[in-house]
């Protein structure tokens, strides 16, 4: 299935990713990967299959044990700063990574029924618990679901690419595309093609796995953090948390702007108007609020788009 | 008489020592700059399409123009449709898109129809040490005051229409072929209306991830402009502008008893015939391809991807069409090596081949209205253009560790920084 290559788990949400990455270049030599410095000296001798573009300074590294592959990560120094026996380890954020330990599907790339926890490549130190899914560090918080269930996470993949952009052949893949993985990389098709989303139970937890939205009272489903505000679902229903933990757009609304059922393209307004989300109420009227909660535009018949032969409702134009 | 005072200052600045240049570089950045309000056409019927609005929604206004944008910024059509410019200029008439364009320039509250100048005198401010800008600013005449009546800047108001579309790979790339029909099965999921079926393409990321590598976009810009020229200004002014009232509840009062104001703000309202945008052009290319090193998820790829291709646009439209042309100050000047360096680069165009023109503006008294005269050529430095392009130093992209272009004098005395330069053909 795959040749192999670079693994670029790099971190869409490591910010400084540039200088020390720079440092640390993949290499090929024979079949084995390793890296090198800017300036051509091996710092990581070609001993792994897969070594990605490094983040911050780390790189990641697997081996193949006979039965599949487990990965570590080895550091600009040529250090192995996590051991190569871990199942899938994910670069994360905050100078976190995520392991996982478990199985995994090597057809598929689906990781399912294991268990993960997070990793300080500081100190090594690590999470007090382990999880059944979870989600990235972002600003020193991520979302942690402890009860059992089937759902999967899927490596990322994508072509490798030749000097004109096009793929170089079906088995010439790069894992793990970006650098950190997303709460979405475990919503993927079941053997139908169908996309479920199975009800979890969510707690946002800070860089200590101290939670900080109610433990006692865990979201069904929950969304990535933009601008500072995640979706959130509780008993069928959906509002939004800030990065406080914080309900600020109350748990009540049918629907909300990037929550499952909702439209994709329903995003109207520019930043300026002070509206930062939509909501849907039972009557299928969306309104837009603002980073508080407060009715930026009052709720209006519309599903959230304008066709170029619309009158556009007065309350949807600042001007 | 005041009028004549500004006028005077402002005639000074074809002369301005080097010394104000200087201090004046970034409010002449403000001043010069065009005001552009872009939005796009989605395709929900499209492959990709909010994976794009996503990307489009995230990018900011180029940073040559000042953001001028209303809230609506994207509008759905038929990816079929053949007329689509006719029915955007449909659009734009129906929903009064100028006389809004217009009422932000002058801050209008919906509430109480009120204007004031403060955007206009923002963009517009010469030398805020030369006018008494806070005794004008809760006016019209603050307006005035700017001797052409912010003219030049609400004339250089544009909206750009980007309509942006995925290009299809399936022809001829068999890795993406795969990824595509599989997205192709989950897109339709998406409109089933089952709450417990994820709805987003991007929410597929692991299956978006996988083809994103090979993500490209047609993209085809419409250019219009506000017609705004002296007769529309002199019946705006004329006939709809009056102050915003103050906050204190006589004036309030006072403000909501009075029937001429009434019967402007109902004139305005009405108006559906003064304020017009005019087709300027459009230009319609496909993106590069993507470069991936420094690209960490799929959003920034399709962000860089569409970027890239808006700016690619605005660049070609901006070399088609002289009103559209940016004019940049100069940021330094080194007399002894005949060079001058400006915050302009690749991503507006700048090759080894371009040439620049040195401008000052002056007030011509005749038209009341500025002109530009040209006080010198440049040409680029091959060695020192700036890459600018969206994340290109995420790339490591030749250039991208400059900030600015270095440009050789090729003709004309005593340049300054603050002069303006233009590209010419």
């Amino acid at each position: 299935m795959r040749k192999t290559v670079l693994i670029s788990c790099l971190g869409a949400l490591l910010c400084s990713a540039t200088a020390a990455a720079q440092t640390m270049i993949p290499f090929q030599s024979g079949k084995a990967w390793g890296y090198k410095d800017a300036q051509g000296k091996v710092i990581v001798e070609a001993r792994y299959a897969d070594a990605s573009q490094a983040v911050d300074g780390f790189g990641l590294v697997s081996l193949y044990d006979g039965s599949g592959y487990k990965w570590g990560v080895v550091g600009s120094d040529g250090r192995e700063v996590l051991p190569v026996e871990y199942d899938y380890v994910d670069m994360c954020n905050d100078g976190m990574v995520a392991v996982y330990t478990g199985p995994v599907d090597a057809e598929s790339l689906y990781m399912a029924g294991g268990q993960w926890k997070f990793i300080s490549l500081a100190d090594l130190s690590e999470s007090a618990g382990s999880y059944n899914l979870v989600g990235p560090y972002v600003d020193g918080l991520a979302w942690v679901n402890s009860k059992p269930t089937s759902m999967k996470r899927q490596m990322r993949v994508m072509p490798i690419l030749d000097k004109k952009g096009k793929p170089t052949g079906e088995e010439n893949i790069i894992f793990g595309v970006s650098a950190s993985f997303m709460l979405e990389d475990m919503i993927v098709p079941d053997d139908s093609g169908n996309v479920v989303l199975e009800d979890a139970e969510w707690v946002l937890i800070d860089r200590n796995g101290t939670a900080v939205t109610d433990a006692a009272s865990p979201y069904q489903a929950v969304g990535m953090f933009e601008n500072g505000l995640a979706w959130v679902k509780r008993d069928g229903l959906f509002g939004f948390v800030n990065t406080s933990g914080e309900e600020v757009i109350p748990v009540k609304y049918v629907t909300v702007q990037d929550a499952p059922g909702s439209h994709p393209a329903a995003l109207l307004l520019n930043p300026e108007t002070g509206a930062v989300r939509w909501v849907m109420n039972e009557a299928g009227q969306i309104a837009w609020l603002n980073e508080k909660g407060e009715v930026v535009i009052d709720f209006i018949d519309s599903d959230g788009r304008v066709s170029v032969f619309d009158t556009v409702d007065e309350n949807m134009w600042d001007y | 008489m005041k009028r004549i005072y500004i006028l005077s200052i402002l005639a000074l600045a074809a002369v301005l020592p080097q010394s104000m240049y200087a201090q004046d570089v970034d409010s002449a950045m403000s001043y010069r700059r065009s005001s552009l309000y872009s939005f796009m056409i989605s395709h929900p019927d499209k492959k990709m399409d909010s994976e794009i609005v996503g990307a489009f929604m995230a990018l900011e206004t180029p940073d040559k123009y000042n953001n001028h944008d209303l809230s609506v910024k994207c509008i759905t059509s038929d990816s079929n449709k053949e007329d689509l410019q006719l029915e955007v200029e449909e659009f734009f008439v129906r929903n009064e898109v100028a006389k809004r364009l217009v009422s932000k320039w002058f801050l209008r509250s919906k509430e109480t129809g009120g204007f004031e100048p403060s955007l206009v005198l923002d963009h517009g401010l010469y030398d805020a040490s030369a006018l008494d800008v806070e005794a004008a600013s809760q006016t019209k005449r603050g307006v005035d005051a700017l001797a052409d009546g912010g003219y030049e800047l609400i004339n250089n108001t544009f909206v750009i229409v980007n309509d942006i579309t995925y290009v299809d790979h399936e022809a001829n790339a068999d890795e993406a072929k795969k990824w595509l029909d599989g997205i192709g099965e989950v897109a339709k999921i998406f409109t089933g209306g089952d709450e417990n079926i994820v709805s987003s393409l991007a929410s597929i990321a692991s299956t978006v991830s996988s083809m994103i590598a090979g993500f490209a976009v047609n993209t085809t810009s419409y250019l219009y402009q506000l017609d705004w020229n002296d007769s529309v200004a002199n019946y705006f002014y004329d006939n709809y502008y009056y102050d915003k009232p103050a906050l204190d509840s006589a004036s309030q009062a006072s403000f909501h008893a009075d029937a001429e104001i009434a019967a402007r703000k109902a004139a305005f309202e009405a108006d559906d015939s003064t304020f017009r945008l005019k087709y300027v052009g459009s230009y319609k290319a496909r993106s590069d391809n993507p470069v991936l090193r420094g690209l960490y998820n799929p959003e920034d790829v399709f962000r860089k991807v569409c970027a890239r291709a808006i700016d690619k646009n605005v660049m070609n439209l901006q070399k088609n069409f002289d009103q559209f042309k940016v004019k940049i100050p100069i940021s330094s000047v080194d007399a002894e090596a005949k060079t001058v360096t400006a915050k302009i680069g690749m991503k507006e165009g700048v090759t080894a081949k371009s040439k620049y023109e040195i401008l000052v503006p002056v007030f011509d008294e005749a038209t009341g209205k500025f002109k530009y005269n040209r006080k010198g050529t440049l040409k680029p430095d091959p060695n020192k253009i700036w890459d600018n392009r969206y994340m290109a130093s995420d790339e490591q992209a030749v250039g991208s560790e400059l900030n600015a272009t270095t440009f050789k004098i090729t003709g004309g005395v005593g340049i300054l920084p603050g002069m303006l330069i233009r590209e010419i053909k």
